[in-house]
């Protein structure tokens, strides 16, 4: 047994201390917003923050995380109107949905280290896989909401 | 063994609380869900109650409209679309729509009352359009009947306008909650008629998908988010194509924490194997992982790319079978002043749906609930009814969104596994899933492979005289139809072949189907995925040999060709004018630097009437460096428009998406086999397009016509490709002949 912050709560969870986080998030904890797609670090669609860093989850183990700051899309939309998800919804992105979390975790992240990303810090930042193929959307998006910071 | 209930429409109001929807368990539903228009679990309603006046159409009484989408949400806003088709003759107020789909269960058991419900072939629109404004308007003449009835005034007096009735000459209101209990009565003598594309008014507006909001705060439940009490979770192994389930030792892992069983699962055709369940699906897939398994690997133990491959090539070397056979082939060729000809090659493809397949059942003695993201609710009540011999009317789906689904989800074994597990654990549910290795390396449904040889002859001119192409490729889903051919469907691996929008005066189609051992299936515009990759090239190979510009040469030859080679009457002309468009607006013609070039290509469906056709037209411009790296320039599409499209903030955005989608599989994407299996196993060698893949220009330009067109979901995947490769080929001077492109050194000084 040990415990994890997600999402600014404290979560005590009794599962191996190399389960991917990933895991203990969804199956343990519930919270289902990050999703699995890979597992070895190659689609983001498991995106987290960890102190406010892009991590992907399904390759952290969640014992290394004991002390950090857990946030998933869940804590994020707690803001219903931070200007990632504005950005998101204006620009209409998802298309089946399924990596939107993750790549909006990695955005997130992105613009509170790099407020206004050129062209080519997105395409070296975002590396995260939509199927659906809705790049276009989400580059606009992310620059929208880079706007939308600026504005504050 | 489906019974049809016969009940009145009150009755049903009464009863839908306790079987529709059919939930026996209380999932945990937020308190914001109430709020959506899509409930985050959107087999339920977004708002509890109301009056079910229709079987597509729920009236609450605050007014609001709940419809029912018998079509799967998988990214093509398939809830929006559908209930804008709805909304429109209704005369409903839009922000009041909220939708959730339409219930399997109640399908079975009222007659098929959701007609088609499995979401393929673009047909969500074709095929629902004039049904869902049928429903609509119908609704709409009960609501001003219950109105005049109300007021004991005549109906022609009533006007039904955003989800007011409104009696003219007094100005007297109420609303469709008001009367739509009274309106549960009213049968129609007769059903009014539907609007025509000019009287529209909602359908053609840029909408904002009702559920983009769930999808973007991660909100949605996709299958793989399904939470039961009590469940348990399973992983699987399948065993090998041809080959079953020999042994596996249990008692090597049932002391690691949280495992409780395995379970073979065998009766199941191609789907049967090996499931471990535990208390969490880590702890079932790392049990898996380590215990020994025996394979009876079957006859396919030995078999790899090559030898498929092989048996394509030795069928290309043989006359095949005639498909088609205008003019006299063998004549012209020999009488041709100049002759092209190459051997094409495509290769295998899986889905790589970001969601990997999975299912969550629950089996009792008398019902079974299975919840899945699936593109077949209702087969998949027929098949977990054979399964456990519970009768249909006792079998509930609940559709969740699909994260992906571009052919054959639901039907790739998931829920044949799922209730196969479900079944040994004494009513406890169980969340089977794949992992990403097992959904490459098994997915029950791969794009075929396949070969096509053509022959060409031209003329002194460089008109073409003769053709030939002939196939030899796996079987995909169903043999090649033979000569004679005017089946409903033309089979996948020659369509787009069979009809050419070409006048070329002797044209012969041969097809060797091939049988090899890997199951296939439905991909994203199935077939014509790659006979319009080859045709497109072979046609820019001929204008080369032509010495002709490809774009003017294909307006030769659309022009050569016969009106009835064209499915209406004004297919021919949209042809040339797409033609027309797409030169302008991609400046074809205009110097491009050493390096860059332009490719073209179109493409319509060729469907057999009455399926309909979307006229495309595509142009690619591409760089590639002389190390050989390619960049994507640019896109200019043109894309038929017909006599409306739904909601084209959607269609726009399935158009840029088709980019991703199939210059991703051109580019790099190939399943291999050896030893019997598939190669491939993630996104690391079986290399995804991402954002810096992206080109740095893409327009979009609308055709309007006169039809109403087949589909926009999978239009471009034919014509992308070749478009792609063609411009390759003008940047390099290297033809593309054989998918992916990664396998050519395109490398130049």
């Amino acid at each position: 047994m040990f415990t994890l912050r997600v999402n600014g709560k404290a979560h005590n969870v009794d599962v191996e201390l190399d389960t991917p986080l990933l895991w203990v998030l969804r199956d343990t904890i519930g919270l289902t917003g990050t999703k699995y797609g890979c597992g070895v670090s190659e689609c983001g669609c498991c995106t987290v923050h960890i102190n406010g860093q892009a991590k992907r989850s399904c390759v952290t183990p969640a014992g290394s995380v004991v002390g950090a700051e857990v946030t998933t899309i869940e804590g994020l939309v707690e803001n219903r109107s931070h200007p990632v998800l504005s950005a998101w919804i204006e620009e209409g992105v998802p298309q089946c949905g399924y990596c939107q979390p993750g790549q909006i975790m990695a955005v997130t992240a992105l613009l509170n280290r790099k407020p206004k990303p050129t062209d080519a810090d997105i395409d070296r930042d975002i590396t995260n896989i939509c199927r659906c193929g809705t790049y276009a959307e989400i580059r606009k998006a992310i620059h929208r909401a880079s706007a939308l910071i600026a504005k504050g | 063994m489906t019974t049809k209930l016969e009940m009145d429409r009150r009755q049903f109001v009464v009863s839908t609380a306790i079987v529709g929807g059919g939930m026996a368990f209380g999932l945990a539903v937020s308190p914001d869900a109430a709020a959506q228009q899509v409930n985050r679990q959107p087999w339920l309603p977004p708002t509890e109650g109301g009056i079910d006046i229709s079987p597509w159409i729920v009236i609450g009484g605050d007014n609001s409209v709940t419809i029912r989408v018998n079509q799967s949400e998988m990214g093509q806003h398939v809830f929006t679309s559908n209930a804008m088709m709805i909304c429109e003759e209704l005369e409903c107020d839009w922000s009041t729509v909220r939708a959730v789909y339409a219930d399997a269960n109640r399908h079975f058991r009222e007659n098929r009352v959701y007609g088609r419900m499995a979401t393929n072939a673009s047909a969500s629109v074709r095929e629902g359009r004039v049904i869902y404004q049928a429903a609509g308007a119908s609704v709409r003449e009960r609501l001003r009947m219950a109105a005049a009835q109300e007021w004991n005034v005549p109906v022609a007096d009533i006007e039904a306008k955003k989800s007011i009735l409104t009696h003219r000459p007094t100005g007297r209101t109420l609303t469709y909650g008001q009367v739509a209990a009274r309106a549960v009565a009213i049968k129609l003598d007769k059903e009014p008629e539907i609007k025509t594309a000019d009287k529209f008014t909602l359908i053609g507006s840029r909408v904002q998908p009702l559920d983009i909001e769930l999808k973007a705060f991660g909100q949605a439940t996709f299958g793989i988010d399904v939470r039961l009490p009590n469940m348990l979770y399973a992983a699987i192994r399948q065993a090998p194509y041809g080959g079953k389930l020999k042994s596996f030792d249990f008692d090597a892992i049932k002391s690691r924490a949280g495992v409780h069983s395995a379970v073979p699962m065998e009766g199941i055709a191609e789907f049967g194997g090996i499931a471990v369940v535990a208390d969490s699906w880590w702890r079932a897939k790392t049990a898996l992982e380590v215990m020994p398994i025996e394979w009876d690997p079957g006859p396919n133990a030995k078999l790899g790319s090559k030898d498929i491959f092989d048996a394509f090539k030795k069928k290309l070397g043989e006359e095949g079978p005639g498909v088609v056979n205008d003019g006299d082939f063998a004549a012209a060729i020999r009488a041709a002043a100049k002759t092209v000809e190459g051997d094409y090659e495509a290769s295998y493809q899986s889905h790589s749906r970001m969601e990997p397949l999975n299912c969550t059942a629950q089996v009792t003695a008398n019902r079974v609930d299975v919840w899945l993201g699936t593109q077949g609710p209702d087969g998949n009540v027929t098949s977990a009814a054979n399964l456990t011999k519970v009768p249909m009317e006792n079998v509930y789906v609940h559709n969740c969104f699909l994260g992906g689904g571009f052919g054959g989800r639901g039907g790739s074994g998931e829920v044949e596994q799922a209730v196969t597990i479900a079944k040994t654990l004494n009513g406890r549910p169980v969340k089977m899933l794949w992992s990403r290795e097992e959904d490459t390396r098994h997915e029950n449904r791969y794009h075929p492979g396949g070969m096509a040889r053509f022959r060409a002859g031209l003329a002194a001119d460089g008109t073409p005289t003769a053709l030939l192409i002939r196939r030899a490729h796996d079987v995909y889903n169903s043999p090649t139809n033979l000569p004679g051919m005017k089946a409903p469907a033309v089979a996948n691996s020659i369509r787009g072949l069979h009809l050419l929008p070409y006048g070329i005066a002797n044209y012969r189609l041969e097809s060797h189907d091939v049988k090899s051992f890997v199951p296939t299936g439905s991909w994203r515009a199935t077939g014509t995925g790659y006979t319009i990759f080859f045709l497109e090239s072979m046609i820019d190979e001929m204008a080369h040999a032509a010495g002709k510009d490809p774009l003017a040469y294909r307006r030769q030859l659309i022009n050569a060709a016969r009106a009835d080679q064209f499915e209406d009457a004004t297919a021919k002309a949209d042809w040339l004018r797409a033609l027309d468009m797409v030169e302008k607006m991609s400046d074809w013609g205009k110097p491009l630097p050493k390096g860059t070039g332009r490719g073209v290509a179109m493409f319509d469906r060729r469907a057999i009437p009455p399926r309909g056709i979307t006229v495309t037209a595509v142009v690619a411009q591409v760089t590639v460096t002389k190390a050989g790296q390619i960049v994507l320039d640019r896109f200019d599409f043109v894309h038929d428009f017909g006599q409306a499209i739904i909601n084209p903030n959607a269609v726009e955005r399935q158009i840029r998406a088709q980019i991703p989608w199939t210059i991703g599989a051109a580019m790099n994407q190939e399943i291999t086999f050896s030893n019997g299996r598939v190669v491939e196993g993630n996104f690391d060698d079986y290399p995804m397009f991402r954002m810096s893949d992206m080109p740095k220009e893409i327009n979009i330009a609308f055709m309007k016509s006169n039809r109403w067109i087949a589909g926009a979901g999978e239009e471009l995947v034919p014509p992308l490709a070749p478009a792609f490769c063609n411009a390759i080929f003008a940047a390099t001077g290297k033809r593309i002949r054989s998918l992916p492109v990664r396998n050519h050194d395109l490398s130049w000084a």
